[in-house]
């Protein structure tokens, strides 16, 4: 019931959103402001047609190798950051400094160290996508309850058990909570490695399609960022629901008796 | 200590120490303890509060290593869990992981000795079907109240086989009725498995109601203050065995073993 409610809403109000545009823009006389008709034609022949090799699928796919390296690296090393307080004290002042340089700044030393093209695009993207998941992560492998690991020593489980009957599980909402914003910081890191450095991408694109005035280009741009990141925070969505329905009814659980 | 000449000991605590920390903080939480448990046996160890019932427990489990002397399950010497022995917590809401249902819960220490997948199966049911829960497999553990939890958890260490069934005041947190039931099946259990049973408990009346052998400690740092052997006709019954004029008798005399060692523990430890 209360699902169905919020699918509406969410059908809802973009179906107004893009009404409005489309019947204000429509006998829009700005360059800046193309009607919507036209902006969409554009949308369809650049994104299904004439960019869709070019431009679309190269920076859909730097994104999802820069996401899914960053999540594995930052899974694994933020695992033993939690694991081993040694580590964690020696390791964190580096990557708390390197974390709090922006992606943007870090473009030309990836130009340098990769030249353009895939391996720097992606290098970049896992970059960002690394922090929300090492940070995350270590938290969530810090937080596991000390009963959970008394009850995997008495009954004799390795430590390769521990690490992925107990402890990952365990760690799993922290871990997907990271995983929400890290998605947010590689879709920015995708465009802004293809604004700064590449001759192609939906960064590019825009940029290419604004510094040559072709403006409803420029906008098809923009609606399809906005639409890839709806359909990534989606996917994410969906996953994490599957994952994490062990997560909500405990919580449920836990909270009710302690109300009681 | 407790004569058993005859029968095998299954359990040994030897001369058992523990000091936590060094120098001036050090705390010695057990002086030192000795004795032994027979095969099939049931023994409760009670206490006065805080005199380190869950220490002495988890030097037994091998979750701790004692400062001064050594625990031995069927004759070897206690350096890391044994795999002939379960231990059951007190906290079942915590020692039940969220993530799996109640078969994953029971099967999981299975599965980490590389059981083979049918014979896990054929041992999570028996084990469920033990302790009445049979069928519920699939559900979640916070799908279930208390007692049923602490039933699964009881579940897991069957499915486990072990020699010895450890339990760290696994009623202590249950409502009165849940906590009768849950007594009735250990007895239950044990006489259908003839597993050995060390139960540690601060409710006296619990401890003469299961055991064959009440295990009086003393306050910090740990002793032990004598041992009781319960004659009690089995098998036990909540109404007539705590009617009994030799339960009451028993129950009075640990009450006073205790109340002469200080303040009973009402909360754990």
């Amino acid at each position: 019931m209360m699902r169905f409610g919020r699918f509406g809403i969410g059908l809802i109000v973009p179906v107004v959103f893009f009404s409005l545009w489309w019947v204000l823009s429509e006998n829009s006389a700005s360059p800046y402001f193309p009607p919507l008709r036209r902006t969409l034609a554009a949308f369809v022949e650049i994104w299904f047609f004439s960019r869709f090799f070019t431009d679309l699928l190269p920076s859909v796919s730097h994104f999802l190798s820069g996401l899914t390296i960053g999540v594995v690296l930052g899974v694994a090393l933020g695992t033993l950051m939690g694991l081993f307080p040694r580590l964690r004290r020696d390791v964190s002042p580096m990557t708390e400094f390197i974390r709090a340089i922006p992606t943007a700044a870090l473009v030309p030393l990836a130009l340098i160290l990769f030249g353009t093209g895939f391996a720097m695009e992606t290098f970049l993207i896992s970059l960002a996508v690394f922090f929300p998941i090492l940070v995350s992560t270590t938290a969530g492998v810090r937080s596991v309850d000390q009963v959970y690991l008394e009850v995997a020593q008495s009954y004799g489980l390795s430590f390769t058990d521990r690490l992925w009957r107990i402890i990952i599980p365990a760690a799993a909402p922290h871990i997907l909570a990271g995983c929400r914003v890290a998605i947010a910081f590689g879709l920015a890191a995708t465009v802004i490695a293809n604004m700064v450095a590449s001759g192609s991408g939906l960064g590019f694109f825009i940029v290419d399609a604004q510094t040559s005035f072709r403006l409803p280009d420029m906008w098809a741009g923009l609606i399809m960022i906005g639409l890839l990141g709806y359909l990534a925070n989606g996917a994410f969505v969906f996953v994490e629901h599957r994952l994490l329905s062990w997560h909500r009814g405990w919580r449920g659980a836990t909270r009710a008796a302690r109300a009681e | 200590m407790s004569g058993s000449q005859q029968s095998t000991p299954i359990l040994e605590v030897r001369e058992l120490g523990v000091t936590y920390g060094t120098g001036r903080s050090a705390v010695e939480a057990i002086g030192e303890l000795s004795f032994s448990v027979d095969l099939g046996e049931f023994v409760c160890i009670v206490g006065p509060s805080g005199c380190g019932k869950t220490t002495l427990l988890k030097s037994i489990a091998g979750l701790l290593i004692p400062t001064r002397g050594a625990t031995y399950v069927a004759g070897k010497r206690v350096d890391g869990p044994p795999k002939n022995l379960a231990l059951v917590f007190q906290e079942y809401n915590r020692s039940l992981l969220p993530w799996l249902t109640v078969g994953g819960n029971v099967t999981f220490p299975l599965a980490a000795q590389n059981v083979p997948k049918s014979e896990q199966i054929d041992r999570c049911k028996a084990a469920l079907a033990e302790v009445g829960l049979l069928g519920f497999d699939e559900k979640y553990p916070w799908q279930l109240s208390g007692g049923m939890q602490q039933r699964v958890a009881i579940a897991r260490a069957l499915a486990y086989e072990p020699a010895v069934l450890l339990m760290d005041e696994p009623f202590a947190s249950l409502d009165a009725q849940s906590r009768a039931d849950l007594e009735d099946l250990v007895l239950k259990v044990q006489r259908d498995t003839g597993l050995t049973v060390v139960f540690v408990t601060h409710d006296i009346d619990e401890s003469v109601y299961e055991a064959d052998r009440v295990i009086v400690l003393t306050q910090r740092p740990t002793t032990i203050r004598q041992v009781l052997k319960i004659n009690l006709p089995k098998p036990r019954d909540q109404i007539t065995t705590k009617a009994d004029p030799e339960f009451v008798r028993l129950r009075t005399e640990v009450l006073t073993l205790i109340k002469s060692e200080g303040r009973l523990d009402a909360h754990g430890e």
